[in-house]
């Protein structure tokens, strides 16, 4: 193999592929990217079995065909770092030369054949979106998923179709964040009937692609597996096993305080009640009275802080704690200059609702 | 700050209190000299003697042998610390009706300022005197009470007519009050310093206050003059700091001789991480980090600890993890243990934990078990029930 890259296309193939490497792995080729030599493109590609990557590069000019495994965050830094417009790689067997104007570097790859095989987005997509709209609809959930939960299903984002509109659901257990995204065209039947459970790190990966053009994702279901492929880019990702909670339920519906807030006036409210919290009382409690809300925070030998905001509400006084990370982390994503939320018991989930799409649902800090 | 003119503190010392409990929960031992304390036969000490046996020379911490000459025709009990706390316990929620600022120094005694609470209930005197009251008529239980400006004098006042007593100590009377005591009254006054005073004459709290401060100083050096120097005066501004927190609880258990069994290892370790659960669930504690410690044959002591995902307070859980150090160190660092312990830290209360909205139905069905276990073993005793852990 011998190819000729424009480093700085290789230096974004590179930050992208590499986000998919597992840093430990018992396995040591998956620390590599294989990179292929083809006629006029190269393709690079990861994988930690779970999550697999593919970037076909078209400005390389391909000298020879061929293949080989590198280390593929040896290899980023060598290509980050380098000053040169162009960087040749050229390899003989396992071993591979990098040149620049004034550099030299011999890396010891692995053999390519010995590389797990990651599959190919073959035929039409079952299913078509924009890059724009998943992002933010992955934007809207993903800060809610749990992090290697014993409880598989939530570490993932669940996915409902229902014509063209798809629902994305992530929870932690202790809240939970829906949002709606449109579409390019309905799904067949067959597709929209799947219940989909995406890992949190294939959706993390598809919100650092790029949207410098109008793309758009196109996204096909195979066996227990979902695929994507968004310009150069093509990711493949198992699916989640197991049963997602039946969150329809723990959505309330019965909630009579109704309050309309402020986003930005709640978000710094928040932020300065947080300022006297402990890692014991990590809670604000929010009071809501006669057309007062009142954030306080306590921490033990520390002090106290309360912020005051007048709202419009006049049902009966109530006292909620939340923590004020759950509640940063939802006005974060919000796009609305209001949102409502709804109580009823301070130790009843509170629900948050933002425009037409964004559901957020939490369960209190015990203040008793 | 200078607090100490305006706070109001009371010590509340409960009498004898070990044996007045096993007196009050015997009525037949009433009137009786009664000794709490180790085996007579073995080298155990007195813990506590009731009053009957004072009289006859038997004081806290003499050994039981010793014991037995001067008083042989006393009561031997054994000391049953679960009891003593229960009993501590009613007496400190009696102490809660009137102040949040309440400082255990043991069982038996506690400080509490009750400076903010004298305009709702009145005065300090009041207040004592109604601690003191309904501790008899509640507990049937004796305690003394000192009501002072500040901490030593309140502990002073506590003292100074026991048993059954009841002190005020004001700003008017301290001096009249303190100069006569011997100066080992004063806290910090242990024996050397005592001797030391003694030397120079100094044997009163009214001759160690005539001493100037630079020859007290010159005697025990700055730290220990500028405390006593205050003390003697009746000045103290330390404040009563309520009850910390436990930060960690643990167990452990020796050998008696070194332990090579790996399954013998684990079945100990298990029965100390369920008495740690167990412990945590009482006090409606949840942790964060575990650990276990390893005592070699050779006295070397390691231990290994982890951070848990989600503070727990479930055997299972707690378990999981001390069983996956113990294995890590089996195939590490193995070898003969002569002591192995399990402890948890990072301790947080119910108060301030996050709820749940999907409850994980495994974590359900542990905290059931739980339940369960810690019901039948307050109710039969804690061999009722014991867990096997699957080899």
């Amino acid at each position: 193999m011998k190819v000729q890259f424009n480093r700085s296309a290789l230096t974004d193939s590179l930050a992208i592929i590499t986000a998919v490497v597992p840093s430990r792995t018992p396995k040591p080729i998956l620390k590599g990217v294989r990179i292929e030599a083809q006629e006029a493109c190269v393709h690079l590609c990861a994988t930690d079995l779970e999550v697999g990557i593919g970037y076909t590069l078209s400005e390389v000019k391909v000298l020879e065909q061929g293949q080989i495994v590198l280390d593929a965050e040896r290899l980023a830094a060598i290509v980050r770092e380098s000053t040169d417009d162009v960087l040749t790689l050229e390899s003989q067997d396992t071993t591979c030369e990098i040149r620049g104007a004034d550099s030299h570097f011999t890396i010891y790859g692995q053999d390519a054949e010995q590389f797990p095989p990651v599959s190919a987005f073959e035929g039409d997509a079952d299913v078509e979106v924009s890059l724009e709209e998943l992002k933010r609809g992955i934007r809207q959930c993903l800060f809610a998923t749990a992090r290697e939960s014993s409880r598989y299903a939530i570490n993932g984002v669940l996915w409902e179709m229902t014509g063209k509109r798809l629902s994305l659901v992530a929870t932690d257990g202790r809240r939970l964040a829906k949002t709606s995204i449109n579409l390019i065209s309905a799904p067949s039947a067959e597709t929209a009937s799947r219940t989909l459970i995406v890992p949190a790190k294939t959706m993390s990966l598809l919100d650092r692609l790029s949207t410098s053009e109008n793309k758009s994702v196109l996204i096909k279901l195979v066996g227990t597996q979902i695929l994507f492929r968004c310009g150069e880019v093509m990711i493949t990702s198992n699916l989640v096993e197991g049963n997602f909670p039946k969150y329809d339920d723990i959505i309330p519906k019965d909630y009579d305080k109704r309050i309309v807030l402020p986003t930005e006036g709640v978000a710094s409210a928040v932020r300065r009640a947080s300022l006297l919290t402990s890692e014991e009382t990590k809670g604000i409690k929010l009071s809501f009275s006669d057309n007062t809300l009142t954030f306080s925070g306590r921490a033990p030998e520390a002090g106290v802080a309360e912020i005051t905001m007048s709202i419009d509400y006049s049902g009966d006084p109530i006292s909620v704690g939340f923590s004020p990370q759950f509640l940063t982390d939802a006005i974060r994503v919000m796009k609305t200059d209001a949102f409502e939320m709804d109580l009823s018991q301070p130790d009843r989930p509170g629900l948050i609702k933002s425009g037409s799409d964004f559901i957020y649902v939490l369960m209190p800090i015990n203040l008793a | 700050m200078s607090a100490s003119s305006v706070r109001r503190v009371i010590h509340v010392d409960m009498d004898a209190f070990y044996a007045s409990v096993e007196q009050r929960d015997n009525p037949t031992l009433k009137g009786r000299p009664v000794i709490v304390g180790g085996d007579p036969q073995g080298r155990g000490v007195v813990c506590a003697a009731s009053y009957e046996a004072r009289r006859l020379g038997v004081f806290s911490a003499m050994p039981m042998r010793q014991a037995m000459r001067r008083c042989p025709q006393a009561v031997i009990l054994p000391v049953r610390m679960g009891r003593y706390a229960e009993v501590s316990r009613r007496i400190h929620a009696i102490m809660a009706d009137y102040t949040p600022l309440i400082e255990p120094l043991s069982l038996d005694e506690a400080f509490l300022d009750v400076t903010g609470s004298i305009p709702l209930l009145g005065s300090d005197i009041l207040i004592g005197r109604e601690i003191k009251q309904r501790i008899k008529a509640e507990l049937k239980l004796v305690a003394s009470v000192g009501v002072a400006p500040n901490k030593f004098l309140a502990k002073v006042g506590s003292d100074l007519e026991k048993p059954d007593g009841f002190v005020v100590i004001t700003e008017q009377n301290k001096q009249a009050v303190l100069d006569p005591l011997p100066v080992k009254r004063i806290w910090g006054v242990g024996k050397v310093t005592q001797q030391t005073l003694a030397s120079r004459g100094v044997e009163t709290v009214r001759q160690l206050r005539q001493m100037p401060f630079d020859r007290l100083e010159a005697t025990l050096g700055a730290a220990a003059a500028s405390s006593l120097y205050r003390l003697a005066r009746g000045q103290d501004d330390r404040a009563v700091e309520p009850e910390q927190e436990a930060k960690s609880l643990s167990s452990e258990r020796t050998f008696a001789t070194d332990v090579t069994d790996r399954a013998d290892l684990e079945g100990v370790l298990l029965e100390e991480v369920e008495r740690v659960a167990t412990r945590l669930r009482r006090q409606q504690l949840y942790a964060k980090t575990v650990m276990v410690k390893i005592r070699y044959g050779d006295f070397r002591t390691i231990t290994r600890r982890t951070t848990l995902a989600q503070p727990t307070c479930l055997t299972d859980r707690l378990w999981e993890a001390a069983r996956s150090l113990l294995i890590a160190w089996q195939k590490t660092a193995f070898g003969p243990v002569r002591l192995i312990g399990f402890g948890v830290t990072g301790l947080a209360a119910e108060q301030g934990r996050q709820l749940e909205l999907f409850p994980d139905p495994h974590e359900q069905r542990l905290r059931r078990l739980d339940r369960v276990i810690d019901e039948v073993r307050d109710r039969y005793g804690a061999n009722a029930l014991q867990r096997r852990h699957k080899g």
